[in-house]
């Protein structure tokens, strides 16, 4: 019997190592290129010294900070990534859903397959292409929009130094890049409701709008408030990709479309201020894990099932 | 009852003003596609003179037999692209799919410490900088192909996904494999993978396609021009085709040389560079489709 005990305590053992070695490669990889990168925050506060390395470097208090946040730069980055991110996420819920209550229109299945593949399209390309297609578009002299609005008379405009435009113009892309993919998990759920429902309002007389408003938008509504929140978790970081290619990184562009994501690229890359770009990032960091606990407790308060962790 | 017949097959019906919906926001998708196209078979002139349209004014090969006349730079950035693809999407989905087993395992004691370590990065993350002084000066990853593959190969939504579904595994064919003396690694390797396939499909293809979209690793870490992969290429060449030409001795024959290509070039290279991707896509849509509904992906 004591035997029988022993063995299986070394059977347990030996399983837990053999799943120990199984999760080894993740937990390097995540060591290696997550972990590592948070000890590296330290720079943040030194003035580094290529030379001396991370640690070599001198201690710079929090002049790395000062320098950012007295500059104009600080608000105008945060103002464009809040502001930019917030459009994105109302437009971005509000198109999907209603993109898929049309979807939800088409009875056959192979339309729905065709026109599914179609809008799913745009997200498949990366965002150097979709720079492509933009600047086929917007090129002052060749682009077609110029052409077009010469065509009915119309002043061309050049679109790539006039920064008031940009907002709508990202908000645009934004919605071609994403609306038709975002759709899906809401056209899924509607598959998913009892069509009982929508039958029982159509016999009780409901017209098609007062179904759509009465039955369908009510069962949607709790996984559009997850996905809303869960996008106002994420509101600080931007999608650096987007930003960077599809401005085509233009000065002239930067106070409408320059977001903490492409500053801090900048900062590193092409002025080589490591102190500044660390502050910022770090900056960043903190406030995105704060949103994203926040929201977290909030999503816990709302529905529990659906919570981030 | 004639009534109710004629009544349902309305209800059956897709109304007409669905159809016209789909049918413009599906030119507002294919438009552009079909511009770029177009553009990247046009003269270099039209395109000077009359700009970008849905129809090149007359057909021109020319963007394109500089592009095969020269095809060195194209199919360096393809190899380096395949690779990368080919490698990260199995490297990443064999490491994804071991750390899901483990953690999918209720045997496991370091089960929940592992999910925390697992989810932190999601939370709080050392940002670009101190990942980029990281990578270049320790892990001298500058100028190497490993850093267009391992940084951010473990997708944590994807492991949850496939934790997820190991679980939903009934537990009696673990158990009988268990009697039978299996180790942890044949039940891996031998039940838990062979049954997982709609979902190592779904990662495997959102592994793939974010590596054959990649370019912000190698605008980081490539210098080299040899290693540079396709969207990165892409991403130079807007920034300036002269990148692309001076790297193009050959002029093909029966080319007018005062048509050096420029924009029907950049085109036909973003042709050549997503052409292929675009076409094979379709096929895979489903794998994507389940991806956004396979459901639970928690911490």
């Amino acid at each position: 019997m004591k035997t029988r005990l022993k063995r299986k305590k070394i059977k347990h053992l030996k399983d837990n190592l053999q799943l120990l070695s199984l999760a080894m490669p993740a937990v390097i990889l995540l060591a290696l290129f997550s972990y590592l990168p948070m000890f590296g925050i330290v720079l943040a506060f030194k003035n580094y010294k290529v030379p001396k390395g991370i640690w070599g470097s001198p201690w710079a208090g929090l002049e790395n900070f000062r320098f950012f946040l007295e500059s104009q730069d600080a608000w105008r980055v945060t103002r464009n990534t809040l502001g930019l991110n917030f459009m994105f996420i109302i437009a971005g819920t509000v198109g999907a859903v209603i993109f898929a209550l049309i979807m939800y229109e088409v009875k056959k299945a192979r339309h729905v397959k065709l026109y599914q593949t179609v809008s799913i399209l745009p997200h498949f390309i990366s965002w150097v292409a979709v720079s492509y297609i933009v600047y086929a578009l917007l090129d002052p002299t060749k682009g077609i929009i110029n052409r077009v609005i010469e065509i009915f008379g119309g002043e061309g405009v050049s679109w790539y130094s006039e920064p008031k435009y940009w907002p709508v113009i990202l908000l645009i892309v934004s919605l071609w890049h994403s609306v038709g993919y975002g759709s899906i998990i809401y056209y899924a759920s509607l598959m998913g409701m009892d069509s009982g429902l929508m039958e029982a309002a159509e016999i009780d007389g409901a017209t098609k709008l007062q179904r759509v408003w009465h039955v369908a938008i009510p069962h949607l509504v709790p996984i559009v408030i997850i996905k809303v929140i869960l996008g106002i978790g994420g509101i600080f970081n931007a999608d650096f990709g987007m930003f960077y290619n599809v401005t085509r990184d233009v000065g002239a562009l930067y106070p409408t479309t320059d977001v903490i994501d492409t500053y801090v690229y900048r900062a590193l890359m092409q002025q080589g201020n490591i102190g500044m770009s660390s502050a910022v990032g770090l900056i960043q960091s903190i406030v995105c894990t704060i949103t994203l606990v926040l929201t977290n407790a909030v999503v816990k308060k709302i529905s529990p099932e659906n919570t981030l962790f | 009852m004639a009534q109710m017949v004629k009544k349902k097959r309305r209800a059956e019906r897709t109304d007409l003003w669905v159809h016209i919906f789909f049918i413009l926001f599906g030119a507002i998708c294919l438009i552009p596609f079909i511009t770029v196209i177009s553009a990247s078979f046009s003269t270099e002139a039209d395109l000077a003179e009359y700009g970008f349209s849905i129809l090149p004014r007359e057909w021109d090969f020319t963007a394109y037999a500089y592009l095969f006349e020269n095809p060195s730079v194209i199919i360096k950035a393809y190899v380096v692209t395949i690779f990368i693809t080919a490698v990260g999407t199995f490297l990443g989905v064999l490491f994804m799919s071991m750390v899901a087993y483990s953690i999918s395992n209720r045997n496991f004691v370091l089960r929940k410490a592992l999910n925390w370590y697992l989810f932190f990065p999601t939370l709080f993350s050392g940002g670009l900088t101190s990942s980029y002084i990281v990578n270049t000066r320790y892990l001298g990853l500058t100028d190497s192909i490993w850093a267009l593959i391992l940084p951010g190969l473990i997708g944590v939504f994807s492991v949850f996904m496939m934790r997820t579904f190991f679980q939903q595994i009934p537990d009696s064919l673990f158990e009988a494999a268990k009697m039978d003396g299996a180790s942890e690694y044949m039940i891996y390797f031998k039940i838990a993978i062979p049954l997982s396939k709609p979902v190592l499909a779904t990662v495997a293809f959102a592994t793939a396609l974010g590596k054959w979209n990649s370019w912000y690793s190698a605008m980081l870490y490539i210098r080299d021009p040899d290693k540079v992969p396709l969207q990165y290429l892409l991403q130079k060449m807007m920034k300036n085709i002269e990148y692309l030409l001076s790297e193009m001795e050959h002029v093909p024959g029966g080319v007018d040389l005062s048509q050096i290509p420029g924009e029907n070039l950049r085109m036909a290279m973003l042709v050549v560079a997503i052409g292929p991707m675009m076409c094979f896509f379709p096929f895979f849509q489903k794998y994507f489709v389940k991806g956004m509904t396979i459901g639970s992906v928690k911490g």
